[in-house]
Parts: C-alpha cells; structure tokens; sequence
C-alpha cells in the first residue's frame, strides 16, 4: 500500500471506471484507487440506463471489469456517502476524491397533473425495466392503449421502442423479470413521441433515430408540416451532418404511407405540454402549438392527446448530498473544469467528472474522455495529504459500523448467480431485483439490525 | 456494423475521437486514424466529436464509400484485434491505398 497517491472514487458507473482507469494504467504512476457505489453492482447506466436491447453497447461491461479488476483498483458496493461514510471521512483519509455521482434524479414537467397515476418519469420507467434495486412504478396505467413520450432525445426513443418492441427480441435480453412479464401482455396501440421544440433541435442520434424503422408490426407517422424549419435551423442542419441524418431518416418516414399495421409510433414537434388531464389518472393531455419560425414561442393554439399514461424524458439533474457543494441551476456539482469549487478547508481536493460534473448531456464514451482529462488534473495537482498513521482503512471503519461492503469478489457471485439464472432461459443474465437477494447471492449472512 | 473513417481524417488526424471511444478501439496510422470493427460497439461517440466530420456509422455509407470499409477492415488483417490502442501502442502501418496518396499539407501549414 505504498501508493504515491491514494484517490476515491463515488460512483462506480463509466464515468468512475474510466476515471479508476485513466489514474491506473500507467503503474509506474502508482496510483490506489478505491471505487465506491451506492449498489451493490458496477457499471451505473451501463446497467441500468442502456436499453437491454442494445446488446453490443451492454458489451461495454467487459472493458469496464477489467478496470476493476487491476490489482491497484478496490471496489466497494453498497455504500452511500453521506450514509455509511462522511465527506470529511474520505478527504481524511485520501489525497483526492472524484465525484461520479452522475444525475440521478430526473427533470420536472411543473405542469398540472404531473403526479397524476399514468403519469411517471422516464428515469422511473428505465428502472423498471432495467432491474434497479427497489425501485417500484404503479404500472397499472401503463397498459393504457394510448401513451405520450415527453421529450426528443435517446431516452424518449428508449422508452419508446420498449413500448412497442417485439416480445420475442425482449425475450433473448437482460431486461427485468418483472418488465417482461408486463410487457409481454399489454403494447400500446399508439405511442406519440413529442418534442418542445423543432425536429432539427431534436438531441436524438441517428442510428438511434432510424433503428426504430426495424420495430415489427408498427407504423411510424410523421407530418410532413411538423419538419418545415425556420432558416436559423436549416442552417444548423446544413452545418451538422448528424441532424441532416435526422431530418433524412423523419422525412422518409414522412413519405412513407402507413402500412394499416397494429401499432403506430407518432413523432411530434413544437408541442409544449401544458397540462395533464384527468381525475383519477391521466386521461388527456393538452399541448401548446409553438411557432416554427421561433420555437420559444407559442402560438396560442392548443390540442388535446388522448393518451392514458404520459413518460416524461426530459433529462436529468443531480441533487445535493453530503454537504458538497451543489449547483442548483445546473443539477451538477460546483466545479470549474472539473476542480470542484470547494469550501471545505480551502484544499484542493476534491474533484468531479462525468454527468455530475456537466450535465446529463453525451453518449458513453463522452465521458471516457470528460473522465480522462479529470484524472490527468489529478495526477498532476493533487499532493498527498497529511495522514495520521493510526487513521482506520475505509473497509476497516466501513466493518466497524456493520456496513456490508460488496467487494469485487461478492460482486463476481452476484455477477456469477445472474447469468447461472439466464443461462437456465437463454437470457444473457437475469438481474437480482433487490439488495436483498443480491447480498444472499454473495452469501453475506442477513444481520440484525442492531449494530 | 460499426462506424468508418473517410478520407477527411488523412494527414489530419485531429485524435479526439480516439479519448472519446469506450473500448479505446481507434487506433493510429501515420496518416490516418482507423476503426477496429471488431472492438467496435456502436455507440457513435467517435462520429460526434470528430472535428472534420471524418466519421460515419456503416448504415450511412453511400454505396461507393463502401470501400471505405473494406479498407478500414484491412488494415487489420495483419494485428487483429489487439484489444485496445494503448495497450497495442504501436503506430499501424497506414493502408496501402492511403500511404500512396500525396500528402495533404494542413490548414495554416
């Protein structure tokens, strides 16, 4: 343990990983990382963000296990900082700390009749789906025939192809057991994906986009007036050849007559949601027509959606924990260049890289670099602290308050037990639904609560 | 599928796509930079940092950049799948029908 640096991590999603794995590639570096997570898994939205039908993205895993599995990297699962363990615990205790706590709390329509039942966030919706721990979503209105997507980027086309996908290809994925069994009964007739503003400010990508043109059995329905663009857009369309893909996959699916199929996936633009209908859940929606020319602002015509259950997917933002200074504006933690502006004793300690530090913005591998140039700040500022030689281990403080730690061996038989149960159906892997069965299956014995 | 390098990336190689990718599978040439298909996951990290618009997924090639593809394919045919650029850290020999063209001179050069 004679490292030059000794570094923490929070949060053991991409963002952490590639910071664990930009700080100890290079041994001669002799950097010591210790890797914490709320869960008692790794991978974050690698896990439970990416859709289990994107199989080769999921194959990321792989690259990512090995970071974990370097000798100078200690995972430890299961523990929530500001919980389990303080703030000033870990600045006590390593030359710096990278927050890569991600954005984990979904944004807020603060429209009537949002917390209507039918009415839930894509973020809830995704962890559903994808086997979060605990999580629970009344899912009675999701069966509705009829559902709104709120928002125009990758998690609203998410959220939408898990609606309408092909019960047989869900079949063949990681998705929750408990998903599966809703999905497989109830598809929604008519699924309307709205967008606020234009297609051309759209934040789709296209391989996203047009990959939902291979849903079996559903028609894609777009207006060809709803792609008309003011000249401020054609010329940001003109420049980027990622929206010019856009609009090319949006009109052809424009021109394209529907095939009278049993499901339609509608895409609307310039729509703003004003509010949620109904008494007992949701029954309409109504919409505000913005004006093409400035999509800012409204035109003052309104239309009604009949819809049953309305998914709002318009981004994410962090929340404040631990006493770290917190940017409520941004949802992201107070930094400049990812050095978080601290008030903590004025030492220059602390750090923070990935969503936490700009925003729910980028694919994946944004944040291999967001995360690389974080390390490198770290490799190149952080001196080592002064440390008390008789200051506890975090895994020895962590044990003496009866905090189960999952360590990167108790994750490879939670790992091992997941796809022992896909194995038996031919699935990838079946997730662990809860904390429970994941600590049983690394066989930490249930303690009693008192401690 | 994967995503494929064109001809704007020769004797330019501006490398920001190779921080960006999740598997590191961008690896260097002299003048070029090229996709490993292989390690490739599709994630599209590559196509929207590029700087000089060098880079798009293989279902939006036009059928005559289709040898764009073929190219990047051989240019491995001799190291395989190393598993990542900086493990591998060796520059990759350019492919032939690169390494002939005249050099570009860059912008402000």
């Amino acid at each position: 343990m004679d490292a030059r640096l000794r570094v923490v991590i929070v949060g053991a999603g991409p963002a952490g990983l590639y910071a664990a794995d930009a700080l100890t590639f290079d041994v001669a570096k002799s950097v010591q990382v210790d890797l914490l997570d709320r869960l008692p898994t790794p991978f974050g939205l690698l896990r439970h963000g990416v859709a289990p039908d994107h199989l080769k993205i999921k194959s990321l895993e792989k690259v990512l296990q090995r970071i974990i599995d370097r000798p100078a990297v200690r995972f430890m699962g299961n523990i929530t900082v500001g919980k389990d363990v303080e703030r000033s615990e870990l600045l006590d205790r390593y030359d710096a700390v990278i927050y890569a706590t991600g954005a984990p709390v979904d944004r807020r329509l603060n429209i009537g009749g949002e917390n209507l039942p039918g009415s839930v966030s894509a973020s809830d919706f995704v962890a559903w789906y994808n086997a979060y721990p605990e999580c629970s979503i009344d899912i009675g209105p999701l069966s509705a025939s009829r559902v709104a997507v709120l928002g125009a980027g990758n998690v609203a086309l998410d959220v939408a192809r898990m609606l309408l996908i092909s019960r047989d290809k869900l079949k063949s994925t990681d998705v929750a057991e408990r998903a599966l069994r809703h999905l497989r009964i109830h598809k929604p007739d008519d699924v309307y994906v709205i967008g606020r503003r234009s297609a051309a400010q759209a934040k789709f990508t296209p391989k996203e986009l047009r990959e939902l043109g291979d849903l079996e059995d559903v028609d894609i329905i777009v207006s060809p007036e709803d792609l008309l663009l003011s000249d401020t857009d054609s010329n940001t369309v003109a420049q980027q050849p990622q929206l010019a893909l856009n609009m090319q996959v949006l009109h052809d699916w424009a021109s394209t007559p529907p095939k009278n199929k049993a499901h339609r996936l509608h895409f609307r633009f310039l729509l703003q949601p004003e509010r949620i209908e109904g008494e007992a859940c949701v029954r309409s929606l109504r919409l505000q027509t913005m004006d093409p020319r400035d999509t800012s602002l409204r035109t003052g015509r309104q239309i009604d959606l009949d819809v049953g259950a309305v998914i709002r997917a318009i981004g994410f933002t962090g929340q404040p924990f631990a006493g770290i200074p917190h940017d409520a504006v941004s949802g992201t933690i107070r930094n400049v260049n990812g050095r978080v502006l601290s008030d903590y004793d004025g030492v220059d300690q602390e750090f923070v890289t990935g969503w936490a530090r700009r925003g729910s913005t980028g694919v994946i591998g944004s944040n291999r670099a967001d995360a690389t140039e974080v390390a490198e700040l770290v490799l190149s500022s952080a001196k080592p602290i002064r440390r008390d030689p008789h200051q506890s281990d975090l895994l020895d403080l962590l044990g003496k308050r009866g905090v189960t730690v999952v360590t990167a061996e108790r994750w490879s038989l939670i790992d091992l037990e997941e796809r022992k149960r896909g194995t038996e159906q031919g699935r990838p892997r079946i997730k662990l639904e809860s904390t429970r069965e994941m600590l049983d299956a690394c066989r930490v014995p249930s303690r009693t609560e008192a401690h | 599928m994967t995503y494929v390098i064109n001809d704007a990336c020769i004797d330019v190689m501006e490398k920001k796509c190779v921080r960006e990718c999740p598997v590191d599978c961008i690896y260097l040439g002299e003048r070029s930079a090229y996709i490993q298909s292989d390690e490739c996951i599709d994630c599209g990290a590559c196509a929207v940092v590029c700087p000089v618009k060098a880079i798009s997924y293989e279902g939006d090639l036009k059928p005559e950049e289709r040898d764009l593809l073929t190219r990047q394919r051989e240019v491995f045919s001799v190291v395989g799948a190393p598993g990542g650029a900086r493990a591998f850290g060796a520059v990759l020999a350019d492919h032939p029908t690169i390494a002939m063209m005249p050099r570009k001179s860059k912008a402000g050069d």
